[in-house]
């Protein structure tokens, strides 16, 4: 049922996340507008002023920087967050019809770890380390949860090709029967793109933690990668979830990106209604709580699926 | 295409891993031997276990991030600041590296390799899996459980705090007594 | 070129607001003006293109200013508030700075200010000594022969609470940091994100606070009810919840301007009842800075974070129902308690807990005296 574009479907994957990108920060501008009593029109500007702000601004360097880790992090943070996308179909088209899809994903979005922690550790400062080695520890938390619900979904579908999972939706969308892992997996993709309320390694609290020292062109890079890599999570809700580009009326690449601002929507109103959630407490919960939880989810939807 | 993709992997994993002893900085250790780690996952990949390369390089990547906490917490000078060099016993280090490179490369061109007329199968990952553990998969999964039991009791047997140290000798307090109160109290 | 002039004036504003000792009414003034602009204010120097000095900048924190003025990126202005009749004016001027391709051109090719004195540790702001815009180190630090870059020397290291042994960074918190008590420095041996050891420092003399202004006879309603707002907005901003962290800012600057108590009751109501409910922060925010359980901690310091933001918010609920009702706004006892017993409220507390601590405290150092300077 999915099938794969023509070579120029890898040049519009970029376009339509910087699309959803925008349109999410958009969304969340005017949140933050309307709890400060402000002017939503301007708000909604302002992921677009900040763009060109950022572009114009100085570039900085910092002492005994390792400026290859430092600058390269967030390159690599937007590039896997494209690339973590380009198996997820938009309707029936996917950029990469990949068998393994669903660990190819995981794979793209562990790059993160590892972007964010050079980001934090390459500029040299104090509180870009200790943001760094927040997300680390935030990725420790959320990472088991997670893969145990991707491997639910693929048990439920029988394959970890995703045409294959959207395809073993067509009766009955998994959200129905496997609400745990639906609830799970939106709670990773907060933590995996460290969003609100996962957002301690870029936290206030620490001068912005690893984007403490990023300034100019290098911000722009990272800031867009963090926003990417919520939108390709969202994204990815879509075909393992919610039925993929199934709907009726509308054509089901119009569906698909329905479901996907829908989730954004859900992400980006439930992150602001909570305080950032620190991993000195989460850690707890998320090894005691949420991984027997998505094992339970597991093992009930292994049995319906014998 | 393909053999072009292979010298391109096996030029950048050797000349990664080189790069691990060359450079100064810890971290920068530690990346290229994610580097050299991802070329080789990639080689996988050529031979059309998809399944297995993806998950090559997805656990490469955690593992060298968890890593790089380490080498950096146990290690001195991590930024790489001072010059330093990161090879000890050169002599003895070199004689074993070079014989088991020359031991390698004659049984690669002496060895007689079986060849096959089948066409090669339609998803080798699964086939590679049913012959693998296909007749004795009881055993793999008993030996998963004790791994996994084995993993836990070095870490159990490692801290030194236990549940005597956080709930008292008669395991009586209501909370444990941590450094840093936990989220769920537990 | 044309390009840069139209990047320039889209740019939107990021102020970094700089809280000066006794700065206080000047500040208020300034978060006020940037909320209705819609302005985000900036969290660390490298976002932020206006710095906003508010109150009367002493000679130590003059110095603290100007490096973290290095540390911002052009296109940026520096704007000093003095007093509260002149912000919209100042703020206006800052922007038409910001606006100005050649000056801003200008000011990106113009070298790092030389002239920030000797750098001693307690100058700083809240980076280490490693940081730098420039590409000169002027940190004279003698490192006895090891040629480093930057002539930064090796951290030191020393045994941390898990019996490892790690390396000590020495990180200044204040005085030029965003949501932190004017005045206060605190001196950290970090180990990783643990605080290991502080000591506490003070600057500034005292000139009166401005929540409890001298000579009144009793503080004035409205006054106390905008100090616990501010502090609420204080805490829950670094908590993380920002949403509510802002509408408290909006209800206190409401407060400063003298509106009815009828007006302010429902919404304050609101959002005090949002945030008492919120499961979320209650577990956060337990066990947080526990003060110790004996007759020396003041009373409005009991308890931990948590106890203390709900001790706010029934307080100012309080406050609007019955005027009368004595009101217990913190003074000078529990200033100088703070600055005590920071040093054992915070020794072997993570990075993130330390700040909530300080915020859930939130001492007014206006209140101490000329010359009670306190190293704890």
């Amino acid at each position: 049922m999915v099938e794969q574009t023509a070579w120029w479907g890898t040049l519009l994957l970029p376009v339509v996340l910087a699309v959803l990108a925008l349109a999410a920060a958009t969304f969340d501008a005017t949140l933050a507008a309307r709890s400060a009593g402000g002017d939503l029109r301007a708000a909604a500007a302002a992921p677009l002023r900040s763009v060109a702000g950022l572009l114009v601004q100085q570039r900085r360097r910092t002492l005994a920087a390792d400026t290859l880790l430092w600058r390269g992090a967030g390159i690599v943070l937007l590039v896997a967050a494209v690339m973590a996308a380009l198996v997820t179909p938009l309707g029936r088209w996917a950029v990469g019809d990949l068998s393994v899809g669903v660990v190819w994903f995981n794979a793209m979005e562990i790059v993160a770890w590892a972007a964010v922690w050079l980001a934090g550790w390459g500029g040299n400062s104090a509180f870009a380390l200790v943001g760094g080695y927040r997300f680390v520890a935030q990725g420790l938390a959320y990472e088991l949860p997670h893969m145990f619900v991707l491997t639910t979904v693929a048990i439920g579908a029988g394959s970890l090709r995703v045409a294959d999972i959207v395809a073993a939706q067509q009766d009955l969308w998994f959200v129905v029967w496997m609400p745990i892992a639906f609830v799970v997996y939106l709670v990773s993709v907060l933590a995996m793109a460290f969003f609100r309320p996962f957002d301690q390694p870029v936290g206030g609290d620490i001068g912005g933690g690893a984007l403490a020292e990023l300034s100019g062109v290098d911000r722009l890079v990272f800031v867009a990668g963090r926003w990417v890599l919520l939108v390709s999570g969202a994204a990815m809700a879509v075909p393992l979830f919610l039925g993929g580009g199934s709907g009726p009326l509308l054509p089901d690449w119009a569906w698909s990106l329905v479901k996907t601002a829908a989730v954004l929507a859900v992400l980006v109103w439930a992150g602001r209604r909570v305080p950032t959630v620190r991993m000195d407490r989460f850690t707890e919960v998320a090894w005691m709580v949420l991984i027997p939880a998505t094992l339970l989810q597991a093992l009930f939807v292994s049995i319906v699926v014998i | 295409m393909r053999e072009i993709a292979f010298w391109v992997c096996a030029v950048g994993a050797v000349g990664a891993g080189v790069a691990v002893f060359r450079v100064d900085s810890m971290a920068r250790a530690t990346f290229a031997l994610l580097a050299s780690f991802l070329f080789a996952g990639a080689t996988v990949l050529l031979v059309d276990l998809t399944y297995l390369g993806v998950l090559v390089i997805l656990m490469m990547i955690m593992e060298m991030v968890i890593m790089v906490v380490f080498m950096l917490m146990y290690m001195m000078n991590p930024a790489g600041l001072m010059p330093m060099t990161m090879v000890h016993n050169q002599k003895g280090s070199l004689a074993i590296a070079i014989g088991t490179f020359a031991a390698l490369a004659a049984g690669v061109y002496l060895v007689d390799w079986p060849t096959s007329r089948t066409p090669r199968p339609a998803d080798p990952t699964m086939q590679l899996g049913t012959a693998l553990m296909g007749p004795n998969m009881l055993t793999m999964i008993v030996l998963g459980l004790a791994l996994f039991a084995t993993i836990i009791a070095t870490v159990v047997l490692a801290t030194s705090r236990g549940r005597y140290e956080r709930y008292g000798h008669r395991l009586d307090r209501g909370r444990p007594d941590d450094p840093v109160r936990g989220g769920l109290g537990q | 070129m044309d390009l840069s002039a139209r990047l320039l004036r889209l740019t939107p504003p990021r102020p970094l607001v700089v809280g000066a000792p006794g700065g206080t009414a000047a500040r208020l003034a300034v978060e006020r003006a940037v909320r209705e602009r819609g302005w985000q204010p900036a969290m660390s120097p490298a976002e932020a293109n206006i710095l906003v000095v508010a109150g009367l900048a002493g000679h130590t924190l003059e110095a603290c200013v100007r490096q973290v003025w290095n540390l911002v990126p052009a296109p940026r202005a520096r704007v000093d508030v003095v007093g509260r009749e002149d912000v919209a004016r100042l703020l206006d001027t800052a922007l038409r700075v910001l606006g100005d391709v050649d000056q801003q051109r200008a000011e990106a090719t113009r070298p790092p200010d030389a002239d920030t004195g000797h750098v001693e540790a307690e100058s700083h702001h809240d980076v280490t000594p490693d940081e730098h815009h420039g590409d000169h180190g002027h940190h004279g630090h003698d490192m006895g022969g090891m040629d480093m870059p930057g002539s930064v020397p090796m951290a030191d290291r020393a045994d941390d609470r898990d019996g490892l042994t790690l390396d000590q960074l020495h990180v200044p918190l204040g005085p030029v940091l965003p949501l932190w008590p004017a005045g206060l420095i605190v001196h950290t041996r970090l180990q990783g994100d643990v605080v290991q050891h502080v000591t506490v420092e003070r600057l500034g003399a005292g000139g009166g606070s401005f929540w409890r202004p001298p000579g009144d006879d009793g503080p004035d309603v409205h006054r106390a009810v905008a100090r616990w707002l501010d502090s609420s907005a204080r805490l829950l901003a670094l908590a993380g919840w920002t949403d509510q962290s802002v509408v408290a800012m909006r209800l206190r600057d409401e407060a400063l301007t003298g509106a009815p108590a009828a007006a302010l009751r429902r919404p304050l109501h609101r959002w005090a009842g949002r945030v008492r409910r919120s499961r979320t922060l209650r577990w956060l925010l337990a066990g947080i800075g526990s003060t110790p359980d004996d007759p020396t901690t003041p009373a409005l310091l009991a308890g931990d974070a948590l106890t203390r933001l709900r001790r706010w918010l029934d307080s100012t609920e309080n406050a609007l129902e019955q005027p009368p009702a004595p009101l217990a706004v913190p003074g000078m006892r529990e200033t100088q308690w703070t600055m005590d017993a920071l040093p054992e409220l915070l020794a072997g507390v993570e990075l993130a807990a330390a700040r909530l601590v300080v915020a859930s405290l939130d001492p007014d150092l206006d209140v101490l005296s000329r010359h009670e300077a306190h190293h704890g």
